[in-house]
């Protein structure tokens, strides 16, 4: 299978606001994606996964080592690796339909996929609606569908429903998986929650406190859609190597 | 879509507002009539009725609505010339941080002096007139202006900036897709708070260097010994203040209604 996503030995540091402090975010990061692959990035707080994705989108440049897309190297931001933000990050003066259509106009392509994608997101009865009448989960269906609507080659997903209530989070879970099924695009997903990761990623990969590394690559193979409380075993031993520093 | 039945509503609401403010002028009203007998409180405090009538007759004479123009001309001549001046600069100290800082220090300078402080220079320079009237307006307006455009386009959250570039806006492209919306509500807020400084610095401008307007008819209660024109001149200032700052806010929640 083709590379989509290829680290090789990046580090990356950076300076503390505050402190003035040098902080190793990473430090020789290996990470192979498959192209159509869905992999979640799982570790502590603070261990730099967020800064893995920003290299990926490029807002950030490595240090040392490679970051490569399609096998082409990354350099600056693209069209072909769009980020969801953690708060969706909404145009909020644009209606719903507008911020899915942002992209598509931007281009000068009209409005491009908007329609399909307010009807597979659940989302054409709030075409209309302004980004502060929407609750959390109904925003990142606007980010995921505004994404989409460019039709990168990867999506980097950065916490995209950590800060919803347990019920929208296993919504919007569902929404991810089917738009997942529907394009087989290649999604990087960064989260704090195991159980999410085994339940929507082909592969978990857990890695360690700063600077991150890669801990373990585990592979989930069961069938679609899952059950998370029958996949019990590889939950509570990613949990374990997530809490306990080596 | 507001129902009828809201619409009435709204027009109650808006006219319970002034419930109050009319209960006050009839108490004034009633207890100057039953309580007060010696006629020289009432010619330096006059009741609501007698204000009434000097207002009516500065009306007919038509001496009112000069001054009206005259103030509410220089407010919107000096307040506009703030918002064409100080939202670009704003903008572009907040966009270029180098031009910003250079700034800096004279800005902190300049800004803590007094609007009225410039009469003297002014007058020298542009001589008594509506030049100078409006030069006093627009320091004092465009200084809220600018620090308010400043604040507005500094808060452009960097996600939204980062989300338009990776949806595929070029660089170029940033000011007018992102930046003036983002920053839209702030500086409408900064306008509506500018045209209000102006209306506030408008009479002591006026004391000092005007033969038309409504503060020099504040004055003529005291010259004049007739308070109730200096009631009249005040109430007018009261009105057109709260007119402009109702039209303002109405507009800025038009433009962005999203917020």
């Amino acid at each position: 299978m083709s590379k989509a996503v290829a680290l090789a030995g990046v580090r990356h540091a950076y300076t503390e606001a505050g402190t003035g402090r040098r902080v190793e975010a990473l430090a020789g990061l290996d990470l192979n994606v498959a192209a159509g692959e869905l992999v979640a990035i799982v570790g502590p707080s603070g261990c730099g996964k967020t800064t893995i994705l920003h290299l990926v989108a490029g807002l950030l440049k490595p240090d040392a080592g490679s970051v490569t897309c399609g096998g082409a190297p990354v350099d600056g931001i693209g069209t072909d690796r769009v980020l969801v933000f953690q708060d969706g990050a909404l145009f909020p003066w644009l209606t719903v339909a507008e911020n899915v259509s942002f992209g598509p106009r931007a281009r000068g392509e009209g409005t491009g996929r908007t329609a399909e994608l307010l009807a597979a997101l659940g989302l054409d009865g709030a075409a209309d609606r302004y980004p502060k009448e929407l609750s959390g989960g109904m925003r990142q269906r606007v980010a995921l569908a505004r994404a989409l609507a460019v039709d990168p080659a990867v999506l980097l997903l950065d916490e995209p429903f950590g800060a919803l209530d347990a019920l929208s989070r296993e919504r919007l879970q569902d929404v991810l998986e089917a738009a997942w099924l529907r394009d087989r695009k290649t999604m990087l997903l960064v989260t704090h929650s195991v159980e999410e990761a085994v339940r929507l990623a082909d592969r978990v990969i857990v890695v360690s406190p700063r600077p991150a590394a890669v801990r373990a690559d585990v592979r989930v193979d069961a069938p679609r859609p899952r059950d998370v409380t029958a996949l019990g075993e590889i939950r509570r031993t990613i949990a374990q190597m997530v809490r306990t520093p080596e | 879509m507001v129902a009828p039945g809201g619409a009435v509503r709204g027009a109650l609401r808006g006219a319970s507002r002034w419930t109050l403010v009319l209960v006050l002028l009839a108490l004034w009203e009633l207890g100057g009539r039953t309580l007060v007998t010696d006629p020289r409180t009432l010619l330096f405090l006059p009741l609501p009725s007698t204000i009434a009538a000097a207002a009516w007759a500065l009306a007919r004479d038509g001496s009112l609505l000069v001054d009206l123009g005259r103030s509410g001309g220089r407010v919107l001549v000096g307040s506009l010339a703030a918002v064409l001046v100080g939202v670009p600069l704003g903008a572009v100290v907040a966009s270029w941080p180098r031009v910003g800082a250079a700034l800096d220090a004279p800005l902190r300078l300049v800004r803590p002096i007094p609007p009225i402080a410039w009469v003297p220079l002014t007058i020298l320079w542009f001589g008594v007139g509506e030049l100078q009237q409006v030069v006093i307006l627009f320091f004092a307006a465009a200084f809220v202006v600018m620090a308010g455009t400043t604040d507005a386009v500094r808060g452009v959250p960097p996600t939204l900036l980062a989300a338009a570039r990776n949806l595929g806006v070029p660089e170029r492209g940033l000011l007018l897709r992102v930046s003036v919306p983002a920053a839209l509500p702030g500086v409408a807020a900064a306008v509506r708070e500018g045209v209000g400084t102006a209306w506030f610095v408008l009479v002591a401008a006026e004391f000092l260097s005007a033969s038309e307007g409504l503060g020099v008819l504040i004055l003529e209660g005291r010259d004049l010994l007739e308070p109730a024109r200096t009631f009249v001149g005040m109430g007018a200032l009261a009105a057109c203040g709260a007119a402009t700052d109702l039209a303002l806010g109405a507009l800025q929640a038009r433009l962005t209604r999203w917020t």
